[in-house]
């Protein structure tokens, strides 16, 4: 038999299980949904946002879309931008975290801090910020400035996720691989990279998803003639309002999906992390 | 002469104005065992990280097998470490594991998968090829990690506190493996640990680390009979201190609480000497041929299976605690007045170390 206090927690278990979950759902609806809504409506054949569902579907404002050079040279910049800002902010991330987290030294916070700032500073600030510094430097070359934008915006984050992934990476695991022979460069190569590759790639997924997305730096940095597809968006938005926004967030969210899957099939992003860091 | 395996002279190292290693030498014969005993912050791991190379010393020569190291950076030194925590590379296999340091010597695959196998069967790790570090157990990562540092074929073999990471059933059984694998390689190996119970049973002979400084070596025995220092004669078992002055005839030693005690005739030399009793030299009651009698209280008393533990209050106030076998038929109660005895050749003399506080009771 069990006593009335005990059913009572058993009863109180209950409620919370309830209760997470949900939040649960209710969170990922709210997540999710937006998305799920304007995919349906990139398909509706009005011209206006009308009342949910749609009634009629078509394909228009997908040819809208790719009639449209504004858009289809954004996507292009777009996707080489963030490439690019990628690769840059990756591997000088990842490599400043190699270093901070094994250094020492005084002023090793204050380091570090640097690197991560950019990540409280208003967006708009660093825009213009970087504008002046470019004109300052004689780059007037608006993918140039772009890309050094979001190098500055991308690396807290591959900053950041390296250092995640080093935390608790014991030191003996380097010197283990350097008392059997290995002059330490070698060592970082066999033992600490492939020991932070699932930070390294997460790190790197971000980048390029924020990249991807930018449009308040990108609003200072790009200029008439080279825009991103986030800043064709905004600027087709303000002159006339239709579904093609729609149909370019739903490409939007495809090509971050794409992405994503992409990179997981490409270096076993689930299996690394599925197992934990040092399985 | 016949190069020394290992040999330390007067190394020093220091970490701002704390020396870690204060003057520290020490000579491993090829193909012995030593183990370097010290309690925590004693300087043993600094020195252990030395001799691998990663610290470089202040002051003083380090040599593996006649070559001079101190200056050579750890990857070429070609020493065997396995790691207190093992440090066994979770992204690879055992085998990978252990080919690791054979590939980084270019040695061709064919030789490897031989020395592997043999590793493997010395170790007692057949079959576990290609499991990862973590479907391991604690012994067999341990012995992963041996064989790992002993596929290098090391000139020195180091070993890290080898079995403090394993729970205290298990490391009986493996310090016997361990033993019998290092006997069969026959490689010089320095072991540090601050357990003497693994020193004692690992090692042919025992350094004892003090305060960056080796204050004694010797077997097993030696270190524990004729301890050469007080900090010694504690580390090792338990031992009574008495601080005192040593008569002129240098056959009585009276204790700063006014106890005499009568020695056989001592060579040992030195102005700061106390006397060091081992407790289980203590008869209760005495028998014949103990010169010495003390008078004490029962304070009261510790049932420990196979031993009793009786707290004795000195006159002095001092307790001081004796191991009398359980089936002793007379078992003193608390608040019995008690003579013990003690041999004139039970009644050590042992310098004092000037650092350690004299009035100190050390019982245990």
């Amino acid at each position: 038999m069990t006593s009335p206090r005990a059913t009572a927690s058993i009863a109180a278990d209950r409620a919370a299980g309830a209760l997470f979950r949900v939040l649960l759902v209710g969170t990922v609806i709210f997540l999710l949904l937006p998305i799920v809504v304007s995919v349906f409506l990139s398909f509706d054949d009005r011209e206006y946002l009308g009342a949910f569902p749609p009634k009629n579907f078509s394909l228009r404002w997908y040819r809208g879309f790719l009639d449209n050079p504004a858009y289809l040279d954004g996507l292009k910049n777009s996707i080489k931008l963030a490439l690019v800002a990628t690769l840059v902010s990756t591997a000088a991330g990842s490599t400043a975290a190699f270093v901070l987290s094994e250094a020492r030294w005084r002023g090793r916070g204050f380091i570090e801090m640097l690197f991560l700032s950019p990540k409280f500073v208003p967006t708009v600030v660093i825009g213009f910020s970087i504008l002046g510094f470019a004109a300052a430097i004689n780059v007037f070359d608006p993918f140039t400035r772009l890309v050094m934008g979001h190098i500055v915006i991308t690396i807290p984050f591959t900053v950041r996720a390296t250092l995640a992934s080093l935390v608790g990476m014991r030191r003996s695991l380097t010197e283990a691989a350097i008392s059997l022979g290995a002059p330490p460069w070698r060592a970082f190569l066999d033992v600490t990279l492939p020991l932070a590759r699932t930070g390294v790639i997460a790190g790197a997924l971000m980048a390029f998803a924020l990249s991807f997305d930018e449009v308040a730096v990108s609003l200072f940095l790009s200029d008439a003639f080279t825009q991103t597809l986030p800043i064709a968006l905004v600027a087709e938005m303000r002159a006339n309002l239709n579904l093609t926004v729609a149909a370019v967030s739903t490409v939007f969210a495809a090509v971050t999906i794409l992405v994503v899957v992409l990179l997981d099939r490409l270096t076993g992003l689930d299996t690394v992390i599925g197992q934990g860091l040092y399985r | 002469m016949a190069t020394a395996g290992l040999e330390l002279q007067n190394v020093v190292k220091r970490f701002g104005a704390v020396a870690a290693v204060d003057g520290a030498s020490l000579t491993v014969a090829t193909g012995e065992i030593v183990a370097l005993l010290g309690p925590s912050g004693c300087g043993k791991t600094t020195t252990l990280r030395l001799v691998a190379g990663f610290e470089t010393p202040d002051a003083g020569s380090i040599a593996i097998a006649g070559a001079d190291v101190a200056r050579q950076p750890a990857f070429r030194r070609g020493i065997g470490l396995v790691f207190q925590d093992y440090a066994l590379f979770p992204h690879k296999t055992v085998a990978q594991n252990i080919d690791y340091g054979m590939r980084l010597r270019g040695i061709a695959a064919d030789a490897r998968a031989e020395r592997r196998a043999e590793l493997l069967r010395l170790t007692r790790l057949e079959g576990l090829d290609d499991r990862r570090p973590a479907a391991l157990s604690g012994g067999q990562q341990q012995r992963v990690a041996l064989a790992r540092a002993l596929a290098i074929s090391p000139k020195l073999l180091l070993l890290d506190e080898p079995l403090s990471n394993l729970d205290a059933k298990l490391r009986e059984a493996l310090r016997i493996e361990l033993r019998e694998i290092l006997s069969t390689v026959g490689a010089t190996t320095l072991i540090v640990t601050h357990d003497q119970s693994e020193a004692i049973g690992l090692a042919d002979r025992i350094a004892v680390m003090n305060r960056g400084r080796i204050e004694q070596v010797g077997d097993a025995r030696q270190v524990y009979e004729q301890p050469a220092t007080r900090f010694v004669a504690e580390f090792m078992g338990h031992s009574i201190w008495f601080s005192g002055r040593l008569g002129e005839d240098r056959t009585t030693f009276v204790t700063d609480d006014d106890l005499l005690f009568r020695l056989e005739a001592s060579k040992t030399a030195g102005t700061r000497l106390g006397l060091c009793i081992r407790p289980e030299h203590v008869h209760m009651p005495p028998r014949e041929g103990d010169a010495n009698r003390v008078s004490a209280v029962v304070d009261r008393v510790d049932f420990l299976g196979a031993e009793l533990i009786v707290a004795c209050r000195l006159d002095s106030g001092r307790v001081v605690r004796i191991p009398i076998r359980s089936d002793d038929s007379s078992v003193p109660t608390p608040g019995d007045r008690v003579a013990l005895g003690i041999a004139p050749a039970r009644c050590r003399l042992v310098a004092d170390n000037p650092d350690l506080p004299a009035d100190s009771h050390h019982t245990n």
